[in-house]
């Protein structure tokens, strides 16, 4: 398994340099000028300045030569200087990151449990109200515009019923301490900060609930499939026939048996959550990776365009090996060479 | 039985949960009298240093927290008054200015000299940040004691004593930069080492110190208790970074938000006679013009120009889609400054008259032409929206023929596609970077022109005199020629509107004043 590991890890950096690339050509061929996205209408006029800029960006360079820089800097851990703020990439996901790990995290866990519950209760009790119900669910998880929905949540949790608090990661002049994680619920748990621990927990619930009912609704879906389906089998048959209680049979048997197609699509979902979700994070001005690719895109930032890219194609490649290991141990049967 | 009993403990237990998160989770900072929380959408600041910061939200760090040499304050604006100058001079020609330091100390107790002047001013040029072009006018600043020091021009340029007032131009404290890395000799751009330290303390001598910046989060500033001018009512500041106007409208009106200050009329409108709600106006800095290509069909005929401005619904843009939140403009300076009375706004305004637009447009041989239209999806300017403004100029020139093909691009972008010169037409606005006429002087001769492929030459040569110019009332006659220029007939602009800065506040506030630069004298302020 060991070997295995090592050798999708090696694996993975022809993938994440064909994403870099592609993001690159992308970025290069986009009809915008990055010296009049940057530089303003007064300093754009000075031929002087221009110069300047594109030297200092290596904007002067042959397209392949500032790849290549581009490459050997990240080789060495350096994703490159942002050109809207002109501090290194890697710090500014820093402060990114931890936001959206924190959110998506929290939403996935709401949708795991959730989704999974509602899942295996639809199968168990298929063709019934409560299958009908968990099925509307899923429809609507699924379904559900993500924008209205998080404005929905805010108007009535918020504004009307005055049980969550507003938007932001914490309450109006609150600080948190000193970062650990950088994730304000972990990191004041850590340090015992109970104010801030309390208040940055509230703020999470109700973008984690938006993000969580898109992840309910997936996640119901495929265990209710999957779970039906192997309810169907001799072997669940033959383990209610011996006798054993049906709780038993339903999660140690079935449940058990339907896991690998459910963490799959847990894998994907919690990847496209770690991509950041603009909408999400805007309505509830949350300062995570959308946020910040969305930014970075309109300012015409290529290093952190291709910084951002570079780091959701981490996520992808990481999540589908947890996912492939996942396999292995939940089903002895799966060997790797 | 069991289970449904349990289902709806889970349910019960999780609302309570909310509620107690929810209710408890930290006290309401809006509701300490003594605190004053601002939601604003501060996304756009890029960097927290003072003298390179060029972003609009950039000014919450730049405006409360420190001074300049020079201030302009409502309701008069285009006055210079003094800030930490008591008072200046300036020397026939225009190329230099001599400034008299007051007795002020920066917010740590340290004494403003003429030393921090000369820093700063030159630290701003130098850094070649995107704000730097302010102190482009700049030569030198020489001390001629520690409380006087003259400001040097390269040309002749009247116009750099209001530039003075603006935020990339504040004083620092020199030592306390220098000793962070900064540098203000030329090469700062690759030398200075200070912009972090920018982040979570300030070096300044404004009525508010920075206590924090946390980029996309909030700034928080408490008062200056060593502020050389009255101590302000607030000891706490929070803009707290909300992104949708649809949140701020929330926070606001459930008193978690003093002040919202990015809704557009519409949404304005939603919450009128809300309780608990004031509503603060002011017309703001922006000045909406529709720009046509000159060389590009069918601009390329002054009299389809014409035609076009005789085309538009003025009235309608007002009261239908401003829902009269806004003024007609007949040029593109601000009404009331120097050289652009109302009196002569007036005078310039054009009215529909489509008989005349298609009078105009046979006489051109034109029927019925396409031609590609650029707004910024989205975008706000104040209470204005881009969308509903860009809709009614369509309907409008559709009435004579003119067909404005949509061609929207993202917000964020407009500024970038602007810049290329590209749009055949495209609706845009001027917003000043200091109050002086000499800042709207770009539309007749200078990179605005250009876009459109047109030039004026008396125009162009009333902006350059003007800013040479030591009289104010030489300037004034000046600027008055040029707005005439500008809303000549054959002219690529369509002068719009300015829309007015409608702010919500809550009803307890008092003595809100709106500044175009700075959104709002936060010094001003205090509950009733």
């Amino acid at each position: 398994m060991l070997r295995y590991i090592v050798r999708r890890v090696a694996l993975s950096v022809p993938t994440l340099l064909g994403i870099t690339l592609v993001t690159f050509l992308i970025s290069r061929a986009l009809p915008a000028d990055l010296v009049l996205a940057n530089l303003g209408d007064h300093a754009a006029q000075d031929p002087q300045l221009v110069a300047a800029f594109r030297q200092r960006w290596g904007l002067n360079r042959p397209a392949p030569v500032q790849y290549l820089i581009y490459v050997e800097h990240l080789l060495r851990g350096d994703l490159g200087t942002s050109i809207a703020t002109e501090r290194p990439v890697r710090t500014e996901l820093a402060l990114s990151l931890p936001a959206t790990v924190e959110l998506a995290s929290s939403g996935m866990l709401a949708a795991v449990v959730i989704g999974g519950l509602l899942g295996v209760a639809a199968a168990v009790r298929s063709d019934t109200p409560i299958d009908l119900a968990v099925r509307s669910i899923m429809a609507t998880g699924v379904a559900i515009p993500t924008f209205w929905y998080a404005i929905l949540l805010l108007f009535v949790f918020y504004f009307v019923l005055g049980w969550a608090p507003g938007p932001g990661q914490l309450d109006a002049g609150l600080a948190p301490g000193p970062p650990i994680t950088g994730m304000y619920v972990v990191d004041s748990l850590l340090e015992g900060n109970w104010p801030v621990f309390r208040n940055a927990l509230a703020h999470l619930v109700l973008p984690a609930v938006v993000l969580g009912t898109v992840g309910v609704g997936f996640i119901a879906r495929i265990t209710r499939a999957t779970v039906l389906d192997v309810l169907q089998r001799e072997y669940v048959r033959t383990a209610r026939a011996k006798g054993l209680a049906e709780a038993r049979v339903v999660w140690r048997h079935a449940v058990r048996s339907a896991l690998i197609p459910i963490i799959t699509v847990i894998g994907i979902l919690y990847a496209q959550l770690m991509s950041g979700t603009v909408l999400t994070e805007s309505i509830f001005s949350w300062p995570g990776l959308g946020r910040y690719a969305f930014s970075s895109a309109g300012n015409l930032d290529f290093p952190a365009i291709m910084g951002v890219a570079l780091v959701i194609g981490v996520f992808y490649v990481a999540l589908n090996l947890v996912v492939d290991v996942l396999y292995a141990y939940i089903n002895p049967r799966i060997r790797y060479e | 039985m069991v289970r449904r009993a349990g289902a709806a403990s889970i349910a019960l237990i999780l609302a309570a949960g909310l509620t107690t998160l929810g209710s408890g989770g930290g006290a309401r900072a809006a509701s300490a009298p003594d605190t004053l929380v601002i939601a604003k959408d501060i996304s756009d600041i890029h960097t927290p240093d003072v003298n390179k910061n060029y972003d609009i939200s950039g000014v919450f760090l730049q405006g409360p927290v420190y001074s300049r040499l020079v201030k302009q304050e409502a309701p008069n604006l285009d006055q210079i008054l003094p800030d930490l100058a008591t008072s200046w001079s300036v020397n026939p020609n225009a190329t230099g200015m001599t400034f008299k330091l007051r007795d002020a100390t920066f917010s740590d107790g340290t004494p403003v000299t003429a030393e921090d002047v000369r820093f700063s001013l030159l630290r701003a040029k130098n850094i070649k940040g995107y704000g730097s072009f302010l102190a482009d006018p700049l030569k030198d600043v020489e001390i001629v004691d520690p409380r006087t020091v003259r400001v040097v021009l390269t040309d002749p340029n009247a116009a750099f004593l209001a530039a003075l007032a603006s935020g990339t131009l504040s004083i620092v404290e020199a030592k306390a930069v220098r000793a962070a890395g900064g540098v203000e000799t030329p090469g700062a751009d690759k030398l200075d080492k200070a912009e972090q330290f920018f982040a979570d303390r300030s070096v300044g001598s404004g009525p508010y110190r920075l206590v924090s910046f946390v980029r996309e989060s909030q700034i928080v500033m408490e008062r200056n208790e060593r502020y050389f001018g009255p101590a302000p009512y607030f000891k706490t500041v929070i803009i707290k970074h909300v992104k949708e106007p649809a949140t701020q409208s929330f926070m606001v009106q459930r008193g978690d938000a003093d002040l919202a200050l990015d809704m557009t009329i519409n949404q304005v409108n939603a919450i009128r006679g809300k309780p608990g709600l004031q509503f603060f106006q002011a017309p703001s800095s922006y000045t909406a013009y529709l720009g046509m290509k000159t060389s590009i069909k069918p601009w390329t005929d002054p009299r389809v120009r014409e035609a076009a401005k005789y085309a538009v619904d003025y009235d309608g843009l007002l009261n239908g889609v401003m829902h009269g939140a806004a003024r007609q403009l007949g040029s593109i300076f601000m009404p009331g400054l120097l050289g652009f009375p109302e009196s002569l706004n007036r005078q310039l305004l054009y009215h529909q008259d489509l008989n005349k637009a298609r009078t105009l447009l046979r006489e051109a041989g034109v029927g019925t032409v396409h031609v590609d239209f650029v707004w910024g999806l989205g975008l706000a300017y104040d209470s204005a929206s881009a969308d509903d403004i860009a809709q009614k100029l369509r309907a409008d020139l559709q009435r004579v023929g003119i067909i404005l093909d949509p061609k929207p691009v993202q917000g964020s972008i407009l500024l970038t596609t602007a810049r290329t010169g590209k749009p055949p037409t495209i609706l845009n606005i001027w917003r000043p970077d200091y109050l002086d006429p000499d800042n709207f002087t770009y539309f007749a001769s200078g990179f605005v022109a250009h876009r459109f492929d047109w030039m004026d030459a008396t125009g162009k040569k009333d902006a350059e005199d003007a800013a040479a110019a030591g009289s104010a009332a030489t300037r004034e006659r000046l600027y008055e020629d040029y707005n005439r220029r500008l809303a000549q007939s054959g002219a690529p602009y369509i002068f719009l509107v300015q829309p007015y800065a409608i702010v919500p506040a809550r009803a307890n506030l008092a003595g809100y004043h709106y500044h175009p630069i700075y959104f709002l004298q936060l010094e001003s302020l205090r509950r009733k």
